[in-house]
C-alpha cells in the first residue's frame, strides 16, 4: 500500500489495521472488499499525512472504528443487494435435465445419474426428492399400463385409444410438471 | 436502533452532499461527529460505495498537492431526487412519531 507516513510506528499501526480489516472482510465479495480496503487505505494516507505520532494515528484508527465493525457494515451493504446464485442454478437445472432426459442418452444409467444428482441437491426437500425419483417409474408404469390394457382385458381392441391417451397425458404432462415444480422450488431456495 | 440508523444515514450523506461536494475524509468526519448516526467513520465507507453503485452519488479522484489523491464525492440527479423524496417522507414520519411519543410520556 501507499506510504502512510515516514514515521515507522505510524506506518506500522496503519498497516496492522489494514491487515486486520482484510482478515475481517475475508468473506466479503472480492470487489467490495478491495474497494473498502482501497478507501480505508486512502483515508489512512490522508490521516497519516496529518499525524506525527503513533498516539495520534491510534486516535485516528479509533475514530474509524474496529476493523470488525467496518467489515460488518460492508457485510450489511452486501447483504442488502442479493447476489444471484449462479452456480447453484446451474446444478439445479442440470440435475433436472439429467433426471428427465438421462435415460434417453444412456438407458437406465443416465436416469440413475439424474436420481443421484437429485438426491445430492441441497435445495430439495426429502419429499421432493422422492417425487422426482418416482416420476419416471410412475410414468413408465402408466405408459405400460395404457399399452397393457388390451392384453389384460380380453376382447378389447389391440390398441386401446383412451387408455393410450391417458397414459400419454401422464407421461407428457406429468413429467414436465414434476420438473417444473422441482426447478421452481429450487429457485425459491436460491433467492 | 441500528435498523433506524441504517435506513437514515444514507440520506444524511445525500443531504451533506446536497449542501456541497466533499472529500471522503471530510464527509466521513462530518457524519462521524454525530454520535447517534455512525458507530465509526470506517462504517460509512461501505455505505458510500453502495450509494455510488446505486447511482446516487458520483466520485472522482483529485490530485492533492500536499499528499495522496483524494476521493471527491458529489450528488447525482438521481441522488437529488431520492433525497427530496426522503425529505417529504421523513417529515411526515418524524411528526407522527414525535406526536405519539410526547403523548405517551405525559
Amino acid at each position: 500500500m501507499d506510504r502512510v507516513s515516514e514515521n515507522p510506528a505510524v506506518q506500522a499501526a496503519a498497516e496492522d489495521y489494514l491487515d486486520r480489516l482484510r482478515r475481517a472482510g475475508a468473506d466479503l465479495p472480492d470487489g467490495a472488499r478491495e474497494e473498502l480496503l482501497d478507501n480505508i487505505a486512502h483515508h489512512l494516507a490522508e490521516s497519516g499525512a496529518a499525524v506525527t505520532t503513533e498516539a495520534e494515528m491510534r486516535s485516528a484508527l479509533d475514530e474509524l472504528g474496529a476493523p470488525e465493525e467496518v467489515a460488518a457494515a460492508a457485510r450489511e451493504e452486501a447483504g442488502s443487494r442479493p447476489v444471484r446464485d449462479e452456480s447453484g442454478m446451474v446444478y439445479d437445472v442440470a440435475a433436472v435435465l439429467v433426471l428427465l432426459l438421462g435415460g434417453f442418452v444412456v438407458p437406465v444409467v443416465g436416469w440413475i445419474a439424474g436420481v443421484v444428482m437429485l438426491w445430492a441437491g441441497p435445495r430439495w426437500s426429502w419429499s421432493q426428492k422422492v417425487l422426482g425419483t418416482l416420476a419416471w417409474p410412475l410414468a413408465a408404469l402408466a405408459a405400460g399400463g395404457g399399452l397393457a390394457v388390451p392384453v389384460l382385458v380380453p376382447g378389447r381392441p389391440a390398441v386401446s385409444g383412451p387408455a393410450l391417451v391417458a397414459a400419454g397425458l401422464v407421461v407428457l404432462a406429468g413429467l414436465p410438471a414434476v420438473c417444473v415444480h422441482l426447478l421452481r422450488s429450487a429457485s425459491r431456495q436460491r433467492s | 436502533m441500528s435498523e433506524l440508523r441504517r435506513g437514515t444515514v444514507a440520506f444524511c450523506v445525500l443531504a451533506l452532499l446536497a449542501e456541497r461536494e466533499r472529500y471522503a475524509v471530510e464527509l466521513v468526519s462530518d457524519l462521524g461527529a454525530h454520535q447517534a448516526l455512525a458507530a465509526g467513520q470506517g462504517t460509512i465507507y461501505p455505505l458510500l460505495s453502495r450509494l455510488r453503485t446505486d447511482g446516487l452519488v458520483d466520485t472522482t479522484w483529485e490530485e492533492s498537492p500536499s499528499g495522496p489523491p483524494r476521493r471527491y464525492y458529489r450528488l447525482t440527479e438521481a441522488g437529488r431526487g431520492s433525497l427530496a423524496q426522503f425529505r417529504a417522507e421523513w417529515e411526515q414520519v418524524r411528526d407522527a412519531v414525535d406526536h405519539l411519543l410526547t403523548r405517551g410520556s405525559r
